[in-house]
């Protein structure tokens, strides 16, 4: 992401702030923000070079054996 | 009046105390008033302490004392012996239970969290809730001071930080004021402090310890475990703690059941992790390659490499996710603008961004990373890596950008994700004086087994070094 399309990106965020939760933050926490989502997008970007079979289902409850476990 | 000086108690491990109970050098209540006067006398100048529990403590031992006719055997058991509990496990009649966060110091609740019912019932006395990070670290702080108590101070150098988000729950107990502490662990809150603090943290496996009262973070990865100066002390309170609940969706209905003589002629494959010893400080792989003489002992040694997947990222993104929705009233409602660390007060406002579909794709690597660990274990049975790269940091230095703390400690993300248990034993200290630790991982429901071994890999190494307070 270039300089431009940075300072752009953080103004509709700002925006989007103040929007969705009456917040309007300081630059020093727009940083950190940007930072954050940046951070994010990079996670996001890494497990998507991961290769899982299509049928691979998703872990959620792990090592349950019925709901609620024994009753 | 006692005859048991301060000094001998606080070097006391379970055992001994149930012996002085039941020799009755002691009454549980002046064991409570004991762990009462170092609390506050030790732990709450470290930050290690949120609120005493005074009252419900005198309550509790006076319980155990009005019982003591039917059994006068303390032995075996937690009855009459004290305790703290990191304040994210809900108390009932009025006791803050804080998660650690300046808005939230008087929020309270209508019961006990199951875990601390549990140890009630055994007789067990509660004496604090103890310090931690706020939320248990789910606003993504970057330094040590992101507590409603401020940064927890390490009892064996009071410059440097105890970890989190356990920070209390490990500090009560190495200063001596507590001979066992419950934390709590989604991505290392249990062990890390536990190895800053030259103390034993287990997490336990996946649902064998409900969550029923504690704080939620992530459903998918949030564990309860004790904290103690021996690895038998934390397996006396698993064998309280490891039951099922139906409270506990995710409860498995497994039970912890230890009989420290049923693995008595078992063998024992373990597995190193050459990577992970290489990344570490050089002290610290130092201590923990001088162990291994002592692996050879007890079991055959096998170098292994984990399986090749991006266990920070992944553990993050679930974590963040799941987090978006537990913190969601806190997040809208604009109650996280309160939090302690500056960093803490909007990083949350990023978990909404994730997308869907890679939170379950972050789910779906889950389940490889379960079976390529299942193939792992197939062919050991313990595996071993330093539980942290690095010894405490200092309180304040601030850590490394976001993608720093992705990566290290590969072990201890992989297993928290696929929700194996694990330990930390300490083994040592580095050039400025500060504690090393020892990771071990079993595969799933090995609770019982990788106790065992622990404890005799404790007995072999011998450290048993007390911080200098």
């Amino acid at each position: 992401m270039n300089a431009d399309d940075m300072s752009a990106s953080t103004q509709y965020l700002r925006n989007q702030l103040i929007g969705q939760y009456g917040l309007d933050l300081s630059d020093s926490e727009i940083d950190e923000l940007v930072e954050h989502l940046l951070a994010f997008k990079r996670r996001a970007e890494t497990i998507r070079r991961v290769r899982i079979e299509q049928s691979e289902e998703p872990a959620l409850k792990l090592f349950v054996t019925s709901p609620g476990g024994s009753r | 009046v006692s005859s048991i000086s301060t000094d001998s108690y606080c070097k006391a491990g379970i055992d001994t105390l149930q012996r002085w109970l039941t020799d009755r050098q002691c009454t549980p209540l002046q064991l409570a008033e004991m762990a009462l006067e170092v609390l506050r006398e030790r732990a709450i100048p470290l930050n290690a302490v949120v609120n005493l529990a005074s009252e419900r403590a005198k309550e509790e031992s006076l319980a155990v004392e009005s019982m003591q006719g039917r059994s006068d055997s303390f032995l075996g058991s937690v009855r009459g012996i004290p305790y703290g509990a990191k304040d994210l496990l809900a108390t009932d009649n009025g006791l803050p239970t804080t998660w650690g966060a300046a808005p939230l110091r008087n929020q309270t609740f209508d019961e006990d969290a199951t875990v601390l019912r549990l140890l009630q019932q055994q007789g067990a006395v509660l004496t604090a809730k103890l310090a931690m990070v706020e939320l248990a670290g789910g606003a993504g702080y970057r330094q040590p001071n992101a507590s409603l108590t401020g940064p927890a101070k390490n009892p064996w150098n009071t410059d440097y930080w105890t970890g989190g988000s356990s920070s209390g729950s490990a500090a009560a107990v190495a200063c001596g004021a507590l001979p066992f502490a419950l934390g709590s662990e989604t991505r290392g809150s249990i062990l890390t402090p536990a190895a800053y603090c030259g103390v034993v943290g287990v997490r336990p496996t996946y649902g064998l310890v409900s969550r029923h009262g504690a704080m939620t973070l992530s459903w998918s990865m949030d564990k309860i475990g004790p904290i103690a100066r021996s690895v038998e002390d934390c397996a006396r309170v698993m064998e309280v703690i490891g039951t099922p609940d139906n409270a506990d969706p995710a409860s498995s209905g497994r039970r912890f059941h230890y009989q420290s003589d049923r693995f008595q002629g078992s063998s024992l494959r373990i597995g190193v992790l050459p990577a992970e010893i290489q990344d570490a400080d050089p002290d610290v792989a130092t201590a923990v390659e001088s162990t291994f003489p002592k692996l050879s002992e007890i079991g055959s040694v096998k170098e292994l490499t984990l399986p090749d997947f991006p266990y920070g990222e992944t553990a993050r993104l679930i974590i963040a996710s799941e987090a978006a929705s537990s913190f969601e009233d806190l997040i809208e409602s604009g109650t996280i603008r309160q939090l302690t660390a500056p960093e803490s007060r909007v990083v949350p406002y990023t978990y909404g961004t994730i997308l869907a579909k890679d939170y379950i794709r972050a789910l779906r690597i889950r389940s490889a990373i379960i079976r390529a660990f299942n193939e792992v274990f197939a062919e050991i049975d313990v595996l071993i890596a330093p539980t942290t790269g690095r010894t405490a940091t200092k309180l304040n230095e601030a850590f490394t950008s976001p993608e720093g703390r992705d990566s290290g400690a590969d072990l201890n993300v992989a297993s928290n994700l696929a929700g194996f248990p694990a330990l930390t034993l300490p083994i040592g200290l580095d050039r400025n004086g500060l504690p090393i630790g020892l990771q071990l991982v079993a595969g799933p429901f090995r609770d019982e087994y990788l106790h065992f071994w622990a404890s005799r890999l404790e007995r072999l190494i011998g450290w048993d070094a007390l911080p200098p307070i």
